[in-house]
């Protein structure tokens, strides 16, 4: 009898041992990779902070991976050992590319669970590459058009204000030039603004069955022949570099005074407002001569097959997207908000009524577009018109015509529709 | 390891047999390391490769479909990869012909007879950008080749010497790279070749004194053909290493502008990692393969003919 006793003691010491565990159990770890350094990785750091000190069921870590190339390559690695994260930030043209391989979750169903609908909530157009048809596979986070920036003190010193126009660009930058001192305009030779170009031209990248890249043609080469003009009579410079590195050389030109415009993410504002020790004013893309913007930046992207997970990585998303932490982060960083609630939340609200420059971002998403939503779009933006163009501004031989004629055929033949 | 012949044993001799069989055993175990890392490491991953340029798809791919030779196809009707191969090509060249010509002179001044102390130094001084990390070189060399505040430009402004874009341009980005990596490299090499020189006998040299042999004569038929070993080695290392550059592409132009330092490990890195093209970037690790390995039986077929072995 005695022996009965003392053995259900025990059952019940190592039963009540064993629930005491349970309920102190550590929260499970979400992991999830982003691809912003610095000052934006602080503040999604933060954002993770807070959302774990929200509840105790789930940890979300966040590790910063490298730019948007990097965190790309990295993920297929890890997809490889299995060591890939639960919530990966995607460059927007990659996201189509990984959910190809089905490596991305799809998400109504677990967003629905949290009462989220996403349709309903984010800006329509920032959903076109999060569900092009096939699923939602991304949500919007850092989302970004490109936009003009301006030292604003010089101007006002000046006299002068933001050009509107392609041509009006070209006249202030004249003016404001001093030759091999200043530069009036600098823009990294890159596909994105290519793309944004081609639009204010009134021109489309590709056709509607995706498979031509329709720029062999007036609205292609506008922006190459008017870019060599502006370098040939030493108005415009243009900063050395692939990927991003142009990027940060001319964000650096323009806090140190060697250019007075340039064109640049949205993203970018929060970083420029720093670096700078003038105003910095942003205007529209000038037009050529309607507006136009493509949009860019990242999503969020979940990673198949980590149901057990599931729960946790849909209230983290509920709580990224939500209207405060999305209006802050917006805030931080100048990307758009990415839903009208947090366009309007209080915190977004007061910002752009104490920073003029900060209202440009959200006016402008009325001239956006997508960039085409193919697997390959990625590639044919970094191997075929980033490299074209270089090639175009530098080499005076080498027209405008040649160089988008070169485009259209490169991309025929990387899609196979030639 | 040697192999014995198995000596026709008396039977009988069962101990002599099993003495020959342990010696024979012996060589096979003692190599066995050294293959079976070899096999997992480099030769199963040759025959995967060739079998993987076969295929489309890339390594997220639950099935990959067989193309036959359509990623080689690919490659021959893309130009830029022409252009790849070219600068691939320009780069080796200009590495291998500066660096072994560098080191082979800079070997033989650090080898004369006089004030070898501050020889010694000189040679520790070329010999350390060797042991500096190359991503450090890289970062260093970013400043100083910088079109607007780099060093190297403000002194050619200060003398009045007309200023280079360098890795900003495609004209010169290329050049620039293969200087940095000259520099780098250069210690090494010579340091292998005063090793080499130190190894020459005497009396060869005593002889030609002797015979009042003029300096270049010495230079060329005694110096050089007593080298030559080295200087052989030094020349299919070198070739091979700039056949595979990577680093300092990733890590300062990433290929650009236009293409213009874009190298085929670069490309092969690109392609599968970035772009999720195992296929073709497959075919283009079989395509270096093919340069590697003809350049190293032109270097040991023609080359290797003219080495003075002792």
């Amino acid at each position: 009898m005695k022996k009965i006793v003392s053995l259900c003691l025990a059952l019940a010491m190592v039963l009540s041992i064993g629930m005491l565990t349970a309920a102190c159990a550590e929260p499970t770890e979400l992991v999830f990779w982003t691809a912003l350094s610095g000052s934006y990785n602080d503040a999604i750091q933060k954002i993770c902070e807070d959302f774990n000190a929200s509840q105790d069921q789930w940890k979300v870590v966040a590790e910063y991976q490298g730019n948007y190339y990097d965190i790309a390559a990295k993920l297929q690695a890890a997809l490889l050992d299995g060591s890939e994260p639960d919530i990966v930030q995607m460059e927007c043209s990659r996201t189509p590319l990984f959910s190809d391989y089905g490596s991305f979750a799809e998400l109504s169903d677990m967003l629905a669970n949290v009462g989220l609908d996403a349709k309903e909530y984010f800006y329509e157009g920032f959903m076109v590459d999060c569900d092009w048809g096939e699923g939602l596979y991304a949500l919007p986070f850092n989302r970004s058009t490109p936009m003009f920036y301006y030292n604003k003190t010089l101007f006002d010193e000046m006299g002068l204000s933001a050009p509107t126009t392609w041509d009006e660009l070209h006249e202030v930058a004249k003016k404001v030039s001093i030759p091999g001192e200043r530069w009036g305009f600098e823009v990294p030779i890159d596909q994105w603004f290519f793309c944004c170009f081609v639009r204010q031209s009134g021109g489309e990248l590709m056709n509607a069955e995706k498979t031509e890249l329709t720029v062999n043609n007036e609205a292609g080469a506008a922006s190459l022949h008017w870019m060599r003009e502006m370098l040939e009579d030493g108005s415009m410079k243009a900063p050395p570099g692939s990927e991003y590195n142009g990027y940060e050389a001319a964000r650096s030109d323009l806090a140190a005074g060697i250019t007075t415009m340039i064109i640049s993410s949205t993203g970018d504002l929060g970083r420029l407002r720093d670096m700078c020790d003038f105003e910095v004013g942003t205007a529209f893309l000038p037009g050529n001569p309607g507006y136009g913007v493509v949009t860019g930046g990242a999503n969020v992207c979940v990673l198949a097959g980590h149901e057990d997970k599931e729960a946790g990585v849909a209230e983290f998303l509920k709580y990224l997207t939500s209207a405060d932490v999305a209006g802050q982060w917006a805030v931080t960083t100048g990307y758009v908000p990415t839903s009208e609630s947090a366009a309007n939340s209080e915190v977004y609200q007061q910002y752009l009524a104490e920073i003029p420059a900060g209202t440009t971002a959200l006016q402008q998403m009325e001239y956006a577009g997508n960039q085409p939503v193919i697997p390959q779009w990625a590639e044919i933006g970094a191997t075929i018109i980033t490299p074209e163009m270089q090639k175009c501004v530098e080499d005076a031989a080498y027209t405008p015509e040649m160089a988008t004629q070169s485009m259209h055929d490169l991309v025929a033949t990387l899609l196979g529709t030639k | 390891m040697t192999r014995q012949p198995a000596p026709a044993a008396a039977p009988g001799k069962w101990s002599t047999r099993l003495h020959t069989l342990l010696g024979w055993l012996k060589g096979y175990v003692l190599i066995a390391p050294a293959i079976v890392l070899l096999c997992i490491f480099t030769i199963y991953p040759i025959f995967w490769q060739i079998h993987s340029s076969l295929y489309d798809g890339s390594l997220l791919s639950k099935t990959r479909n067989f193309v036959g030779l359509q990623n080689f196809r690919n490659l021959l009707s893309n130009p830029d990869f022409g252009q790849t191969v070219g600068n691939t090509v320009f780069y080796s060249v200009g590495v291998v012909i500066i660096t072994i010509i560098l080191s082979t002179l800079a070997a033989v001044w650090l080898n004369g007879k006089v004030q070898q102390r501050l020889n010694s130094l000189t040679l520790a001084a070329i010999f350390t950008p060797h042991i500096i990390s190359l991503v450090s070189v890289t970062t260093i060399f970013l400043w100083l080749l910088d079109p607007q505040i780099g060093a190297i430009n403000y002194l050619l402004k200060s003398v009045g010497l007309p200023t280079c874009p360098f890795l900003a341009s495609s004209k010169t980005a290329m050049f620039a790279l293969v200087l940095m990596m000259v520099w780098k490299g250069t210690g090494y090499y010579t340091l292998l070749t005063v090793a080499a020189l130190q190894g020459v006998p005497k009396d060869i040299y005593e002889a030609a004194s002797i015979d009042d042999t003029p300096g270049w004569r010495v230079f060329f038929q005694i110096t050089l053909p007593m080298i030559s070993p080295t200087l052989f080695f030094s020349t299919i290392v070198c070739t091979i290493n700039s056949f595979q550059v990577f680093e300092p592409v990733n890590l300062m132009t990433l290929g650009g502008p236009a293409n213009s330092t874009n190298t085929l490990v670069f490309q092969i890195y690109s392609d599968a990692f970035k772009y999720l093209k195992l296929g073709q970037a497959s075919a283009e690790g079989v395509v270096l393969l093919a340069f590697v390995l003809i350049l190293t039986i032109i270097y040991f077929a023609f080359l290797g003919k003219k080495v003075h072995y002792q």
